[in-house]
């Protein structure tokens, strides 16, 4: 393989620390959220969890049109969250914000799923032998669920690598910046001969999501086989 | 002492529970579907009911009146379910330390535990490893490790085939004589008339009054809920000795001397031996040239007219015996209360479960 330019580098180190932000901080409200729509019926149970999936079946450039509105310069929560220093628009962190909301259904789903394979039954066990929910949580659900979580991440990772509609519509492509791999891709096939590049960037784009899938499909059946007891 | 009195209302059945118990086994005996689970659930926390309280040794663990819950992870009550319900992500060792490591307990029995449940080869292995007899006696020995103040097991020997019983019934007898007291649910008059010490009746909606085996055996609805056909006498009593030569075990019942089939049990042992009534026949003199190796000299303390004949109950003493017999025979023989009879009961008629 030839060695990647300072340019796909750089690329390639953003598109990584953008995805892997947008995964780190969706994984705290997306686990919570998912063990919320897996043990518990409350009244707005279906409203939450169609609001949850919204951005999977919502044109992105909606969902970013939408972001930019909230958390633009002048959007509500952006002026809220400036004078504390957090500003998305424009900036690394709002790509970040924008993959992390598109990758969040699929988290969520994951999770989910696999909090579902957990015996409840077992939990009341756990009860019984003195662990209070917080701690019966910790112990027993989340572990046997673990490899399941790691996988909604993976996937969720695999999409905010992926991340382009929303992405381009709430923070625009700014090398260094803003311009992740699919952005950077798209930009290359605006400039005339621009092919080869364009290529050898589709290749690594290709590579990363496969990988990715691979990992998640382990994580599923590593869990079935955790919940199983045999390993 | 556990004393329970709640009105249960689920979407199919209600429920009334009302028993209080000391004793070191207690069993929940009724067929299956009675509603048994529901009552140790109760008696757990695992379910509330519509009203009710709940107290263990003098601690109020429910009281729907003055709004008094304490919540399942608090009660230290022992939960064995039928299904083990062991965790599969764990050694067999980390379930079994599961409960001390979250009440900091720091000096778990665990080789106590280990030693009493014959658990030493298994500690490392996983559950899916585990035979169902062998998962069992791992879900009591983790219930045991929470030092409870008391220990519920759910049918420990549902499902589990000849073999596997073996695998646990001794385990059961130390556990009774050495471990806390147990609420032991079952639909096996076997079971029941083995362990007992008291018996709560589950069925038609109720789980009333806690009796000794003999007393709870002798209503018409456990014989209902236990599918027997005619009335048993539960007997306790002592191995005297051993006569192998003529394959003969003596027993001393109340008093009474007593001769069963030769037995596994160590001469001083107490056990407990269970008569069919209908395996009891009596007679007016003692028939010396008979093939009855027990000819007990009783008295007649009550008769009972039933569908299916008399209900002869006979005192001696302490013991008691009840014989069922045709209305004929109880004609032949002018029986009336008061009235001094021999037992006659075949050796091999005294079914041993202890």
């Amino acid at each position: 393989m030839i060695a990647l330019s300072p340019e796909e580098q750089q690329i390639i180190g953003l598109s990584l620390k953008v995805a892997a932000t947008a995964t780190l901080f969706s994984l705290p409200p997306g686990v919570a959220l998912a063990w919320l729509l897996s043990r518990y019926s409350f009244p707005g149970k279906a409203l939450l969890s169609g609001l949850t999936h919204l951005p999977l079946i919502l044109p992105p450039v909606v969902t970013g049109y939408a972001l930019l509105l909230l958390f633009g310069r002048n959007g509500p929560l952006g002026r809220l969250l400036e004078p504390i220093g957090i500003v998305f628009a424009f900036d690394w962190t709002g790509a970040a914000l924008a993959a992390a909301v598109m990758g969040f259904p699929l988290l969520v789903r994951a999770v989910r799923l696999s909090f579902d394979m957990v015996d409840p039954r077992i939990e009341r066990a756990a009860e019984t032998l003195g662990a209070r929910p917080f701690v019966r949580f910790l112990t027993i659900t989340l572990p046997l669920a673990l490899p399941g979580v790691a996988a909604g991440a993976v996937l969720a990772f695999a999409k905010a690598l992926g991340e382009f509609g929303a992405t381009i519509t709430f923070v625009a492509s700014i090398p260094g910046e803003t311009r992740t791999l699919p952005l950077a891709i798209y930009s290359l096939t605006q400039v005339p001969g621009g092919e080869a590049a364009v290529l050898r960037l589709v290749l690594i784009s290709v590579g990363v999501s496969i990988g990715a899938l691979v990992l998640s499909e382990w994580g599923a059946r590593a869990v079935a086989r955790r919940v199983g007891g045999t390993r | 002492m556990l004393e329970v009195s709640a009105h249960i209302a689920r979407d199919d059945f209600s429920f009334e529970v009302a028993f209080s118990s000391d004793a070191r086994i207690t069993c929940l005996f009724g067929r299956s579907g009675a509603g048994k689970t529901t009552v140790a659930e109760l008696v757990a926390g695992l379910i509330r009911p519509v009203r009710g309280r709940v107290l263990l040794d003098g601690e109020v663990l429910l009281d729907t009146d003055t709004g008094v819950s304490v919540p399942v992870w608090k009660r230290r009550i022992g939960y064995v379910f039928q299904d083990a319900r062991l965790f599969p992500h764990m050694t067999v060792r980390d379930n079994l330390l599961y409960g001390p490591r979250r009440s900091g307990d720091l000096h778990p029995a665990l080789d106590q535990v280990v030693a009493l449940l014959g658990l030493e080869s298994l500690l490392e292995r996983r559950p899916g490893a585990l035979s169902g007899g062998e998962a069992r006696r791992v879900a009591i020995g983790r219930a045991l490790l929470t030092r409870p103040c008391l220990l519920i097991l759910d049918e420990p020997l549902a499902g589990l085939d000849g073999a596997r019983r073996g695998d646990i019934l001794p385990w059961l007898d130390r556990l009774a004589r050495e471990g806390p007291p147990i609420l032991y649910i079952s639909h096996a008059v076997e079971e029941v008339a083995r362990l007992a010490d008291r018996v709560v009746l589950v069925g038609e909606g109720r789980a009333v009054g806690a009796e000794p085996p003999d007393a709870a055996f002798d209503r018409p609805e456990a014989e209902a809920a236990a599918g027997l056909s005619a009335p048993l006498s539960i007997l306790d009593g002592r191995v005297t000795a051993h006569d192998p030569a003529r394959n003969a075990t003596r027993i001393d019942l109340a008093g009474t001397a007593f001769l069963a089939p030769l037995l596994d049990v160590a001469p001083g042992d107490r056990l407990r031996v269970v008569v069919d009534a209908r395996d009891v026949a009596l007679a007016l003199t003692d028939p010396v040239d008979a093939s009855f190796q027990n000819r007990l000299p009783m008295q007649v303390a009550a008769l009972d007219v039933r569908p299916d004949g008399v209900l002869v109950r006979l005192e001696a003493g302490e013991l008691r015996l009840k014989a069922l017999i045709t209305r004929q025979a109880r004609e032949q023989l002018a029986l009336a209360p008061g009235r001094r009879v021999i037992a006659l009961v075949k050796a091999t008629a005294a079914a041993r479960y202890a």
